[in-house]
């Protein structure tokens, strides 16, 4: 059964955002409201790079990003400062504020980017974006450390 | 002078029981002699259907996808001229029955049954699961934006019903997906329209200017369904809502390419989390639909007996939409001022609010020329969208 972590996880690494994914499972009725979802998505944070899959009501999978686009619906990328100051404002507020959403974040397009091999991979980014928005604020509950 | 119309062919309760008390059926019940043509026909002898089937349930539940997999029901390029569920049998003497559409590449698309159990999956309610206690008050320019883009995406959404509803019954049952789907995309817009009504009642403000979208819309037939536009009608005098194609392509992939922008230009707009909430709800269903689109039209494009003049037709019909909604939409000054206030954070801000406006413009069109490239039609080129906007 998953666990919320209370070791102290470094930023970026696969075990950050599994511990992402472990936070959410503990919400599972949340997640199951919000709906299913059925997705892939590279994070991108500066140099690193992470494949996150999506299957169900929550996410199933967390690997280091190996560069292949196989089955890869679109990618969020921005730089490791910028994700560094996103996670301290959720930590700090426990959600986003209203600069601070994903899908504000990447339409600005300053600061962080949506990106996808094709518009169809790129609009599950909208599909689901409740879910994403969900999931991203439960930095709040991950104790890190920036690497 | 008043007359009495009496329908001597309806019969009164009484006599109406007594009639059918003298059907055959009901004798032969009476005297233990039941029926059983359903109960006891072979399974796949025409009367029924299949037996033994057991769909096994995903984490999920049951979907389409897993009884369209443990029946091996999957549809077929024609449907069969009835009402038969696809897979059922008929009962005996069952006649045939006429519909609009009975090709598959008419009307399929390759997400099509995923986007049914993803639309019934991501449902929500516009009451009880936006968190309205976020509201907060305002700046009166704010507020009077807000409410102005909302009236403006209210009246967008029940458009969009009006148009699709009617065409529900056009589509063979053999092909169930397809009016399930629309089933749902009614109820989406229906909540949309909901949830934007809620929104300009709920902070101070209330509904702003109706624009001219409706009458725009009805001028051209586009709601003139029984005369003479659409499914059961004449041959439309409006290209864009003449075929389910045209319809599909104006709406699905041109108009609500255009709206899913806005609702996320609208959520980056928010003022407030409520405000963003919304947005983040409504833009998941407007994916969904586009999503339909997008792949109905590689669909076609890609089995379409005559693609080349398929191709042709679309063509036309897209520098028609385009042009069509463009007017109706990205240049309506209420919509243009509306969203560049709020994109400003204020009217002293508009003008600096509209290059942003600007901005989610151009993202719009280049959304909508991948997508539809992305289908195979490549309107690079012939596009009508301005590769920006005139001020
Ligand atoms: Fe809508
Ligand atoms: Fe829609």
């Amino acid at each position: 059964m998953a666990t919320t972590t209370t070791e102290t996880l470094e930023f970026p690494s696969a075990k950050w955002f599994q511990a992402l994914a472990d936070a959410a499972d503990t919400d599972a009725e949340r997640y199951r409201q919000l709906g299913m979802v059925e997705c892939t998505l590279v994070l991108q944070v500066g140099d690193a790079a992470y494949r996150l899959t999506f299957e169900g009501f929550g996410c199933t999978g967390v690997s280091d990003w190996d560069g292949s686009e196989e089955g890869v619906d679109c990618h969020v990328s921005a730089s490791a400062e910028d994700w560094r100051e996103l996670i301290e404002h959720i930590q700090a507020r426990g959600r986003a504020d209203i600069h601070h959403t994903l899908n504000s974040l990447v339409l600005a397009g300053e600061r962080f980017h949506l990106t996808g091999d094709e518009q169809l991979g790129i609009d599950t980014f909208y599909r689901y974006n409740a879910t994403f928005q969900a999931f991203i604020e439960e930095a709040a509950k991950i104790p890190t450390r920036f690497g | 002078m008043t007359t009495t119309v009496s329908e001597p062919q309806t019969p009164s309760p009484t006599e109406y029981a007594d009639q059918i008390s003298l059907r055959p059926y009901a004798q032969a019940v009476r005297k233990g002699d039941f029926d059983l043509t359903w109960f006891n026909a072979e399974p796949g002898g025409g009367i029924w259907g299949q037996w033994g089937i057991k769909a096994e349930p995903s984490e999920r539940g049951i979907t389409l996808m897993d009884v369209d997999r443990a029946s091996g029901l999957y549809p077929g390029p024609h449907a069969p001229p009835g009402v038969t569920p696809r897979g059922a049998g008929n009962e005996p003497g069952l006649g045939p029955r006429d519909w609009d559409l009975n090709d598959k590449h008419e009307l399929w698309g390759e997400n099509l049954v995923t986007l049914y159990e993803e639309a019934t999956s991501r449902q929500w309610r516009a009451t009880e699961d936006i968190d309205w206690h976020l509201l907060e008050e305002l700046p009166p320019d704010l507020e009077r934006a807000t409410c102005q883009f909302n009236t403006f995406l209210t009246m967008g959404e029940y458009l969009v019903n009006d148009v699709l509803a009617p065409w529900i019954p056009a589509f063979n049952t053999y092909y169930h997906e397809i009016k399930l789907f629309l089933a749902t995309q009614l109820m989406d817009e229906a909540r949309h329209t909901e949830v934007f009504r809620k929104r300009t009642f709920a902070n101070g403000g209330g509904l702003g200017m109706t624009l001219d979208l409706g009458n725009a819309l009805a001028a051209i037939g586009a709601t003139k369904i029984s005369s003479g536009d659409g499914p059961g009608g004449e041959p439309g005098k409006n290209p864009l809502f003449s075929t389910w194609d045209h319809v599909s392509y104006a709406i699905h992939v041109v108009f609500e390419g255009a709206i899913l922008s806005m609702f996320r230009f609208g959520e980056y707009l928010g003022k407030t989390d409520l405000d963003k909430q919304i947005f983040r709800m409504v833009m998941q269903d407007e994916a969904r639909h586009v999503a339909y689109g997008t792949m109905h039209l590689k669909y076609l494009l890609d089995n379409s007996p005559d693609a080349d003049a398929q191709l042709e037709r679309l063509n036309d019909l897209a520098t028609a939409s385009e042009m069509f909604f463009l007017d109706l939409f990205f240049m309506h000054p209420a919509t243009v001022e509306s969203c560049s206030i709020l994109a400003g954070d204020g009217l002293d801000g508009i003008e600096k609010g509209l290059e942003i406006y600007k901005m989610a413009y151009r993202k719009m069109r280049e959304e909508y020329l991948l997508r539809t490239e992305s289908a195979g039609l490549n309107r690079r080129e012939a596009c009508m969208l301005p590769p920006d906007l005139p001020f």
